[in-house]
């Protein structure tokens, strides 16, 4: 336990505590300000056991994890402006590769014309250009009522967390450095256009395999409305990146349409995306070398039954530079039936046949997806059952195999007094054949809980145990078992209640994996006690 | 480029034709109605009966803005008005001349607005009132709360294999496509039992797009149905969420990938900025696949040190004596007996006791310490080892050891970091 955790706990703690809850000073009826605090510490003490004890994922010993947020809000003349800042403190390296570490902080103000964010900032412009948060400032000059286009600037970092910024040695990375501008018009209440011009450069190589790309992309957005629930909505993008570790320039562009036709009785929606595999995306989302017709129809046969049916097609080597081209073909349909039992009220029945086609490229695969679900209450039992059948089928002796899955649970609610306890059951199994190796494997699992509840003492938890036993064919592998047993309980005792909201949580968990050779064996034991608390 | 544009126009123009009715089966666009209404920059018909917004996803000035445009087909517009509380009271809303209408207003935390938009005709004719009720709630959680929520309920759905409980927290609008990511998760629990996954969140970013980003430190264990064995890996991750009826539901992810692990290829939109975990992903057996590429090698006839040998940089293999200088024309980097690998140009090796390949993380494979030139070097199965040459970095682990004479059959899978 370190200096940096009873620190960061104690300011948690003293920020919560119900001198600082206060609704802050008010010079003038115009300014007024809020602030609030979350804050959870919690103790993890992990004890492992038994020869194969190295394939265990849990850090032994006692490690702490504490996390606090603060936020606020408030107004000063004609601005409004919030802010929030958080951080996070553990010694359990598999919690975090840094013990102190600061998770968000960002602040936002606006006088509803113009708005400047500094800090964490996530504007996502389109799915193309930018969809990923950056570590810097962004201002939005957006005026109502007005033909002036809506115009956001943004600049910073693209680095997944705060530590990276000032470059600390354990969690540093390359330093792409970002900035973007996005002008987007209202042309008609129906139409909407945005163009986005978003670049990215990378420098500080860590190793000498480190890419170090300087992209630029270029983006058009739009979304238009035709008629009455009709909904057009696309992006086109051009990317231009240069790479200096290969030494490569490329150009490359993506495009995606998508209609949605949306009144009852039906829904359908066509999707066409084309995304070139030279295309590079530094700071939004793409699948390169895709190319992807989709059409999905929702119908709603009568009230008590909707039908569901889709169709997928994607392939790749859109230039031809493979050696092949993988296609795949997806359909699937599928009815949701209410009350498929005029006599069961709460009846409900799900079943779908979805088929995956792969081919070219050396694969050729159909695989076939059958799956049944029901759902119903019995007396005071909540049933669901789900029934799957799996044919995996390939031609090029990859895998050839039928699986069968089955799960079923069963759940209640009984109140003695002033408890409530949630009794259930859960079953399943899973089998399968490798027919090319003539081998089977076969999972039993089965799981009991209790949930519980006594309201009048703010007290609730749940305990599971159950087991998972895998049986397998095959001469040289082992079979496997693990119990598991798991308590959570959760209080909220009532006089934290009228300081401030606040939980106190204990979970405790047991696993014990056993195998047929027995130097893999292990044992973990978890407990974990800790304090939320909120204002 | 010119087909593609030619395609999207006449898609285009299909659909705005006075025609193209086919999607609402015959329903007339005569009616009184709405063209379109936003809630928050959400579109209407897209949410269900309740939307629950949070405050960070509002603008800094705190207000829910409703726009939408009126539709009266062959009359005029003669009025607008909002109710927020069920009918109870109603408010006029002005509206331009082609029918756009916009009205803002100030929520309070936990309160709900029971909405509802009213269109008159000139002729006195009104929508369906009823169809535009919706719930509005400015939600109490703070952000953080409802990220962790969400996340706790998404990985526990996954580690409980509950594909359509999983399902409801996955967009219709997930980047990778849905259906791609509901095979692949369906081919992950063929693949997977005992999932376990433990995160803590190192960065949240909330936009006011509705959009939430994350980062978060995973640690995870899977078994491996295929075979029998325990995987564990841990490495940083991102996600993007999407806000729709106050539930955040993914919208995209990154390499290395939780979710999907069948299909990552197709799945993962983009990758962490200095990823360094192993991206553990499953091969189209439900075995472990990715990168982690398979060498086999087998040397036979009666010769005196044989062994197998390998080359890191071009991938050639072979037996010593008889190849590496022969016919390659230079030693191997590294030679193979029964027990030991036998360095040569360089490389350097360390053990990784008890941890398979794909848990190795970049990092602790590119990290110099703890690497030596010992020769001979003892490996093992059951282990891994790093191997340090010529500035790059490789792990590898041995599946079959060859025998101390006669035949040599060699088995390692092998990944560059």
């Amino acid at each position: 336990m370190r200096f940096t955790a009873t620190f960061t706990a104690a300011l948690g703690l003293a920020l919560a505590a119900p001198a600082f809850t206060q609704e802050a000073v008010q010079p003038t009826p115009a300014n007024t300000s809020e602030f609030h605090a979350s804050n959870e510490l919690s103790l993890v003490s992990n004890a492992i056991s038994g020869s194969g004890k190295a394939a265990s994922s849990l850090t032994k010993g006692l490690n702490y994890l504490e996390i606090l947020n603060l936020y606020g809000n408030g107004t000063k003349g004609a601005w409004n402006y919030n802010y929030t800042v958080g951080s996070k403190a553990t010694d359990d390296l598999r919690n975090d590769s840094k013990e102190l570490s600061l998770t968000n902080i960002q602040g936002r103000a606006t006088n509803n014309i113009h708005t400047i964010t500094v800090g964490d900032v996530f504007e996502s412009f389109s799915q193309y250009a930018l969809a990923t948060s950056l570590k810097g400032g962004s201002y939005r000059f957006i005026k109502e009522d007005t033909k002036l286009p809506e115009v956001t600037a943004i600049m910073g970092w693209a680095y997944p967390r705060w530590d990276s910024v000032w470059k600390d040695p354990v969690t540093r990375t390359i330093n792409r450095q970002a900035a973007g501008l996005r002008v987007k018009e209202n042309i008609n209440g129906d139409l909407w256009a945005g163009l986005s011009a978003v670049s990215a450069k990378d420098t500080g190589r860590l190793t000498a395999t480190d890419a170090l790309y300087d992209a630029r992309n270029y983006t058009l957005d739009f979304n238009y409305i035709p008629m009455p629930g009709l909904t057009v909505a696309g992006e086109h993008s051009m990317s231009d990146y240069d790479e200096a570790t290969g030494a490569t320039s490329e150009k490359g562009k993506a495009t995606r349409i998508e209609l949605v036709g949306d009144a009852d009785p039906s829904r359908v929606s066509l999707e066409y995306e084309n995304v070139e595999p030279d295309f590079y995306s530094a700071l939004g989302s793409a699948s390169p070398d895709r190319r992807k017709i989709k059409t999905k129809w929702r119908y709603k046969y009568t009230k008590q039954i909707t039908f569901t049916s889709g169709l997928l097609w994607y392939r790749n080597n859109l230039d031809g530079t493979k050696t092949g081209t993988t296609s795949n073909w997806k359909p699937e349909i599928s009815a949701a039936i209410k009350k498929p039992f005029a006599s069961r009220p709460y009846s409900f029945a799900d079943l779908s046949y979805k088929f995956d086609r792969k081919y070219g490229a050396g694969s050729s695969g159909a695989d076939h997806y059958l799956n049944g679900n029901y759902r119903d209450r019995f007396g005071e039992l909540d049933s669901d059952t789900n029934l799957g059948y799996t044919l995996y089928r390939t031609k090029t002796g990859v895998r050839d195999a039928k699986e069968v899955n089955f799960n079923t649970s069963l759940n209640s609610r009984h109140q003695v007094k002033a408890i409530v306890l949630k009794p259930s059951v859960n079953l399943g199994t899973w089998y399968s054949k490798d027919e090319l190796a003539d081998e089977t494997d076969k999972l039993y699992e089965y799981s009991l809980g209790l949930g519980f509840e006594a309201p009048e003492t703010n007290l609730a938890g749940d305990l599971r145990l159950g087991q998972n036993m895998l049986r397998k064919s095959a001469s040289g592998t082992d079979d496997s078992d693990k119990f598991f047993a798991a308590l959570n309980t959760y209080w909220r005792p009532k006089l934290m209640a009228k300081l401030n909201d606040s939980t106190i949580f204990l979970r405790a968990g047991f696993n014990n994996y056993s195998f047929t050779t027995t130097a893999r064996n292990f044992r973990e034991k978890s407990v974990t006690v800790g304090i939320n608390t909120a204002f | 480029m010119k087909k593609l544009l030619l395609i999207i126009t006449a898609i285009i123009s299909i659909s705005i034709t006075a025609d193209a009715k086919w999607w609402i089966f015959g329903k007339s666009n005569d009616e009184v109605g709405l063209k379109y209404l936003y809630v928050n920059k959400a579109a209407a018909d897209e949410t269900g009966p309740k939307i629950k917004i949070f405050k960070e996803t509002l603008g800094a000035d705190g207000l829910i803005k409703i726009t939408g445009k009126a539709s009266v087909g062959k009359g005029a517009v003669g009025s607008v008005r909002i109710s927020l509380d069920d009918k109870a009271s109603w408010m006029d809303v002005k509206f331009s001349e082609n029918g756009t209408f916009e009205h803002s207003f100030k929520p309070e935390a936990g309160k709900t607005y029971a909405m509802l938009v009213e269109v008159t005709d000139t002729a006195g004719k009104t929508n369906k009132v009823d169809d535009t009720r919706k719930e509005i709630t400015l939600s109490a959680e703070d952000i953080q709360a409802k990220v962790r929520e969400t996340l706790d309920a998404v990985f526990d759905a996954y580690n409980q294999k509950n594909l359509q409980k999983f399902l409801g927290y996955v967009g219709e609008n997930f980047a990778g496509d849905k259906a791609i990511l509901e095979r692949a998760v369906k081919r992950d629990f063929d693949a997977l039992s005992s999932i376990s996954i433990r995160y803590t969140i190192n960065n949240i970013s909330a936009g006011t797009q509705g959009r939430v980003f994350v980062s978060v430190t995973y640690n995870r264990t899977v078994f491996l149905n295929k075979s029998g064995t325990i995987n564990t890996d841990s490495g940083s991750t991102e996600l993007v969420f999407e806000s729709n009826e106050g539930k955040l539901s993914l919208f995209s992810m990154k390499q290395p990938l939780m979710f999907g692990l069948s299909d990552a290829e197709n799945v993962a939109t983009g990758e962490v900025l200095g990823n360094t975990s192993s991206n553990l992903v499953l091969d189209e057996t439900g075995g472990l696949g990715g990168d982690i590429e398979t060498v086999n090698i087998t040397c036979s006839g009666v010769m005196p040190y044989l062994h197998g040998l390998y080359y890191f940089s071009t991938g050639q293999k072979g037996c010593h004596p008889q190849d590496d200088i022969v016919t390659f024309g230079a030693m191997a980097d590294m030679l193979i007996y029964e027990t030991a690998i036998e360095p040569h140009n360089g490389l350097q090796a360390k053990t990784f006791a008890g941890k398979s390949l794909s848990a190795l993380s970049s990092s602790e494979v590119k990290n110099t310490s703890g690497y030596a030139a010992t020769n001979p070097y003892t490996v093992s199965t059951g282990n891994s080892y790093g191997i340090s040459i010529g500035g790059e970095f490789y792990g590898i682990e041995f599946t079959s050891l060859p025998a101390s004479s006669g035949a040599q059959n060699i088995s390692f899978k092998i990944k560059k970091f």
